[in-house]
């Protein structure tokens, strides 16, 4: 629909804009798409796939232009893509998800206090105690990727999208118990998994 | 305050482990972080582990940064941007096939309102809506008084009913131009009226038709706005705002007997 007159009041143009939908989009852009990159990082993280992460970062983008109504400024715009992408992603991949596995905590536990006794104790100056950054970056993203999708999405917002404890505890829709949760055990099998990379790649001596 | 309680009770050390890492991200509260870091102090075992995670959210910082998007991919979002959003149900590409073919089979028993062909782009019921909603927002943060204008309105002059013309505009829809007109009513209160030339009603299930004084009416509201619209002669008439619809419905009533 196009407007051809100026809206005018008593001879004089009013005070406000009737190009309604151009000013949206306008507005929309400088708000959303600073985060298109981390709208793809989280999307790649979970799917795994590019094409298909790139059709749902396409399609959360579409979504959040038709309620952009909705998004309150001043508020975390990027937790609020978060949100709307959670959303299709959980609607997309819910069929192909599976059930999450049992996770055997003791023996991570256990696994986790070795390690850290180990390597914390070896010192600072010990090469060993700093296996993780010797690690290559497509090791921990794959590493990253291998972890069960609520553990994994955890870290994802908090460590990759740098949202706060709150607003990742809002795009999940959780209570910050949880994020605090999910978090820690996210890392531990995270740090433990790197260690078999670093193993696999003699960083470090069983 | 629920974090609080958390730490105040009696922790082990299986639940500091759970939030040293929200104390190494600097998420704890400050009395928090001070009961942590007390039990840190005390607790050899815990300090190994808070000095750890230090160590390692340190290594892993650069490690796990933000992929950058294609350029392929903002292209593909911005070309899509173009494109004025569409309106839930209103777009075809969102009916159903089962809904086309029902669509189809009222068209074929002579329900004139649905025969509207334009894309969602042209939703003339949304878009009445939204420019009430912009308009009505305008007025309301101008804050100054507005002489009132001559009213233009072929079918839509609103003025034998307390109404106020505070502003018109033309609106073109493909090859038909439009007047939409915002009143002010005896309460304040605003009300869009639209008049389009030779356009049909635009297919919506949301809308209803309602037949009122040997006339069809059709009601449609979007939260709060209520919007009535009619066809006069070969003119489409509507009317939008923050009112009941039996009240909108009432008005159109009176209007549509004037003629």
């Amino acid at each position: 629909m196009r407007e051809t007159t100026e809206v005018f009041c008593g001879g004089r143009p009013l005070p406000f804009s009737l190009n309604r939908k151009k000013a949206l989009k306008a507005e929309f852009e400088k708000a959303a798409l600073p985060h298109l990159s981390h709208l793809y990082t989280a999307a790649y993280y979970l799917i795994k796939d590019k094409s298909e992460a790139e059709d749902l970062v396409q399609e959360t983008y579409l979504r959040a232009f038709r309620f952009f109504h909705k998004f309150r400024p001043g508020t975390n715009c990027r937790a609020w893509l978060l949100s709307i992408f959670r959303n299709l992603f959980i609607n997309r991949y819910r069929e192909k998800q599976r059930e999450p596995g049992l996770v055997d905590w003791e023996k991570i536990d256990r696994a986790y206090e070795s390690m850290v006794t180990r390597h914390e104790g070896a010192g600072e100056n010990n090469p060993e105690s700093l296996f993780f950054s010797r690690l290559m970056d497509h090791e921990v993203e794959q590493a990253l990727k291998e972890l069960p999708e609520e553990f994994r999405t955890a870290i994802i917002l908090v460590d990759i999208e740098e949202l706060s404890y709150d607003d990742a505890a809002k795009v999940l829709d959780c209570p910050i118990g949880t994020i605090r949760s999910r978090l820690s055990r996210g890392r531990r099998m995270l740090q433990l998994a790197l260690k078999e990379y670093a193993l696999k790649r003699g960083i470090i001596k069983k | 305050m629920k974090a609080r309680k958390e730490v105040t009770k009696v922790l082990d050390c299986q639940e500091y482990k759970e939030i040293i890492a929200a104390h190494v991200d600097g998420y704890l509260s400050f009395e928090e972080g001070l009961e942590v870091q007390s039990h840190i102090e005390r607790c050899p075992n815990c300090a190994q582990k808070f000095l750890w995670e230090t160590r390692v959210s340190n290594a892993f910082r650069g490690k796990l940064t933000p992929i950058l998007a294609s350029r392929a991919l903002r292209e593909r979002v911005l070309e899509q941007l173009e494109e004025p959003p569409k309106q839930g149900i209103f777009a075809w590409s969102y009916l159903p096939q089962g809904l086309v073919v029902a669509f189809a089979l009222l068209l074929m028993v002579g329900v004139s309102y649905v025969t509207w062909r334009a894309e969602a782009k042209d939703d003339l019921f949304a878009d009445a809506i939204a420019q009430y909603r912009t308009l009505a927002q305008g007025m309301a943060e101008a804050r100054q008084p507005t002489p009132a204008l001559t009213a233009s309105a072929r079918v839509l002059d609103l003025s034998p009913w307390g109404y106020a013309l505070l502003a018109k505009q033309t609106r073109q829809l493909k090859d038909r131009e439009g007047q939409i007109f915002i009143y002010q009513g005896p309460n304040k209160e605003y009300l869009l009226a639209q008049e389009f030339d030779g356009a049909d009603f635009p297919p919506t299930s949301d809308a209803r038709a309602l037949q009122a004084s040997s006339r069809q009416f059709v009601v449609y509201g979007q939260a709060d706005v209520n919007l009535i619209a009619w066809k006069e002669k070969n003119i489409l008439c509507l009317i939008a705002g923050n009112l009941p619809q039996e009240k909108l419905l009432g008005l159109a009533q009176q209007i549509a007997a004037r003629g």
